[in-house]
């Protein structure tokens, strides 16, 4: 899976290195001072990670705890996000990660108990009745976490923290070290979804619907709260169809006292990821979009379409029983 | 005819080539060789030799392809000496730093960093392993020229030696005959086979219109957009029924013009619908004499209206097209009340 695992010397002795590592032993090692003096200082090809793909460790300095961009989560609600990876196993063709690191290679960050000060350190401060904490802004928070192993460590850090909720999206079916934990009420489990044949085309290397569906069931009847992102949504001549559809297999899988929310975002680039996926996939059907550049320099559907595309999806998701309170819209503010 | 320049750094690198083929020095230019099929050219060691070097001579002659073929340190011991490695991205260091424009020269093979300086120690050498296992003095300089004369290169590397465990100037010294002989075989033996697909012919459905510059790269941008939509280019070709464009009694121009509207409308068939809502939304304001300019990304429901008035009349008749202008109807259309999805 990797071709090299590169280490930072302060933290070689780590247990959380030493169970990585054992996973991996014919891969080759290197010892570097600072993930920082290597990933990211030189521009890598995305898709070199087909091939060649590197595997960092190190812990993450500066601001572990960032608060999360308007509009990011459900309104009225505080919005944090943290950090404990860059970059992700799969190949959505739309994804933010090929322009953004400049490098395709693999970052864990193990310092989760800093992390963790800071999560609580937050909590204290805030006045909110309800404090949001996100995982995977930069990576899957669920797709490697059978390496990483980190997971109960949050969940014993939320236990302690009941007007805090901590988000682990993914688009993995990676739910083994879920299941083996006791599901908090604090602790939503969130999926992206598309319509079946959307998932094939355009997020490559990722599970199918089914598989994602089925690990929702899993979840949601182990005692999980679900959280669905239709999220980014392309339009296409049976756009409708499509997620009346999907939302009909949502709602068949999971009941709806186990849905947390629905969260529904349309496409959209900035123009520097844009120009990365025509040179990436340049025959992606996306290409075909009705796209339009705006002057802030943002690649997105004009405003008439994606209005009229978060209308319809919401009303779907109301015929489809949803309860319309559950239901927000991605960054449309 | 353009021809492939082979590029090397040293002579001795270069010699049985010069001799295989039948190279003549190129007057006037130190370093330059020519024969029927290629040019070779030998920049010396070190990127500051190497770049200008060729910059200069792609800016001279006709250059269809820059290959570079020539010796690289390891910076691990795991690679196996004397093979020659494909150069996959090629990185640059210097002064102890790595830069971070990079260049992508192949798909496979390995990445290598061109080095301001040799690299001796065992301990510049760890550093630079972080990035990529082979090291040279030439090819990032010779990918930045290519790149910007925007010609193709590739470069094959024979690895001479593991950078700090032996000497390598007398290694690759004693073994240079050998190197560069294993070069040109490894050279002679590429699949030489050019790519013989041809490209859909297409040019031929263009006759009778008349395109400008400006609108044949706006055709060809659409063209391939279309392709992806339809699935291919016969069924996009097929999607647009280009007769009944060409068949019209109208200028050449006139039915670029026409068809450029016409691959847009396909393309972006509710961008078109929109476009046709706004004009009916302003159709009284323009027979009005005035003229609307909505924004492009229609993230408001706003416009600009300017409109030139000789006569008091004008104005009367502007004032009545604005109180009857369907406010609510533009806010609807803006906020996608008015597509049907």
């Amino acid at each position: 899976m990797f071709s090299r695992i590169l280490i930072e010397r302060n933290i070689e002795n780590h247990p959380r290195v030493n169970f990585i590592t054992e996973k991996f032993p014919k891969v080759p090692i290197k010892m570097i001072d600072k993930v920082d003096d290597v990933f990211g200082r030189v521009k890598k090809p995305y898709l070199q990670k087909r091939e060649d793909l590197q595997l960092f460790l190190g812990e993450k300095k500066g601001q572990l705890v960032k608060e999360a961009p308007n509009a990011y989560g459900t309104k009225g609600e505080s919005h944090f996000y943290f950090i404990h990876a860059y970059n992700c196993i799969y190949e959505c063709e739309y994804c933010y990660l090929q322009g953004y690191f400049n490098s395709p290679d693999l970052v864990f960050f193990l310092n989760h108990e800093e992390i963790g000060e800071k999560i609580v350190e937050l909590y204290k401060e805030s006045k909110e009745e309800l404090i949001w904490f996100h995982a995977g802004e930069f990576s899957d928070s669920l797709a490697m976490s059978h390496l990483t192993g980190e997971l109960p460590y949050y969940f014993d850090l939320f236990k302690d923290l009941p007007k805090a909720k901590l988000e682990l999206r993914t688009k993995s079916v990676n739910i083994k070290p879920l299941l083996e934990l006791e599901p908090r009420d604090n602790i939503v489990v969130t999926f992206s979804l598309s319509p079946a044949h959307r998932i094939k085309r355009t997020d490559l290397k990722t599970p199918s619907l089914k598989h994602r569906l089925q690990a929702i069931k899993t979840l949601a009847l182990h005692g999980y709260k679900i959280g669905i992102h239709l999220d980014p949504v392309i339009f296409e001549d049976d756009f409708t169809s499509a997620y009346q559809s999907l939302l009909s297999q949502i709602t068949e899988v999971l009941p709806s006292e186990q849905l947390d929310y629905l969260s529904l975002g349309v496409v959209r680039f900035t123009k520097e990821v844009y120009h990365q996926v025509k040179k990436n996939y340049p025959d992606s059907d996306l290409h075909a979009s009705e796209f339009q550049k705006t002057p802030e320099g943002l690649v997105r559907y004009p405003k008439p379409l994606r209005m009229a595309m978060l209308h319809r999806l919401e009303s779907l998701c109301i015929e489809e029983g949803i309860q319309k309170e559950k239901v927000y819209l991605c960054m449309e503010d | 005819m353009k021809k492939k320049l082979l590029i090397f750094a040293h002579r001795g690198e270069a010699k049985p080539f010069l001799s295989y083929f039948d190279f003549s020095p190129v007057p006037k230019i130190d370093g330059l060789y020519e024969e029927e099929a290629y040019f070779l050219l030998i920049t010396g060691e070190g990127p500051w030799k190497a770049g200008p070097k060729l910059a200069y001579v792609l800016g001279k002659f006709e250059v269809s392809e820059v290959v570079n073929l020539g010796i690289a340190g390891a910076l691990r011991s795991s690679i196996e000496l004397e093979t020659i490695l494909p150069i996959r991205n090629v990185y640059l260091e210097q002064n102890s730093q790595m830069q971070f424009a990079s260049h992508a020269l192949g798909a496979v093979g390995l990445d290598l960093i061109t080095c301001h300086s040799r690299v001796l120690d065992s301990k510049k050498a760890d550093l630079l392993d972080a990035f990529a296992p082979l090291v040279d003095r030439e090819l990032w300089a010779l990918a930045q020229a290519s790149e910007v004369a925007g010609i193709k290169i590739s470069a094959y590397k024979l690895v001479s030696d593991v950078v700090g465990q032996s000497e390598i100037c007398e290694r690759v010294k004693e073994k240079a005959e050998v190197y560069s002989q294993k070069l040109l075989e490894f050279f002679l033996s590429l699949d030489k086979t050019e790519d013989q697909s041809i490209e859909p012919k297409v040019d031929i459905f263009w006759e009778g219109f008349y395109f400008t510059t400006s609108l044949e790269n706006k055709r060809e941008k659409l063209l391939s957009s279309l392709s992806i939509k339809f699935g291919s280019l016969d069924q996009a070709l097929s999607a647009l029924d280009i007769d009944s464009i060409k068949n019209l009694e109208t200028l050449p121009k006139k039915k670029a013009i026409l068809l450029v509207e016409k691959m847009q409308s396909l393309l972006n068939p509710v961008q078109k619908e929109l476009s046709l809502s706004l004009e009916e939304i302003s159709l009284e304001l323009t027979k009005a004499g005035a003229q609307i300019k909505f924004p492009r990304d229609l993230e408001r429901p706003s416009f600009n209206l300017s409109a030139h008035i000789e006569k008091p009349e004008d104005i009367a008749v502007l004032v009545k097209a604005m109180e009857n202008f369907d406010y609510l109807r533009l806010i609807n259309l803006i906020e996608g009340r008015a597509l049907n999805v």
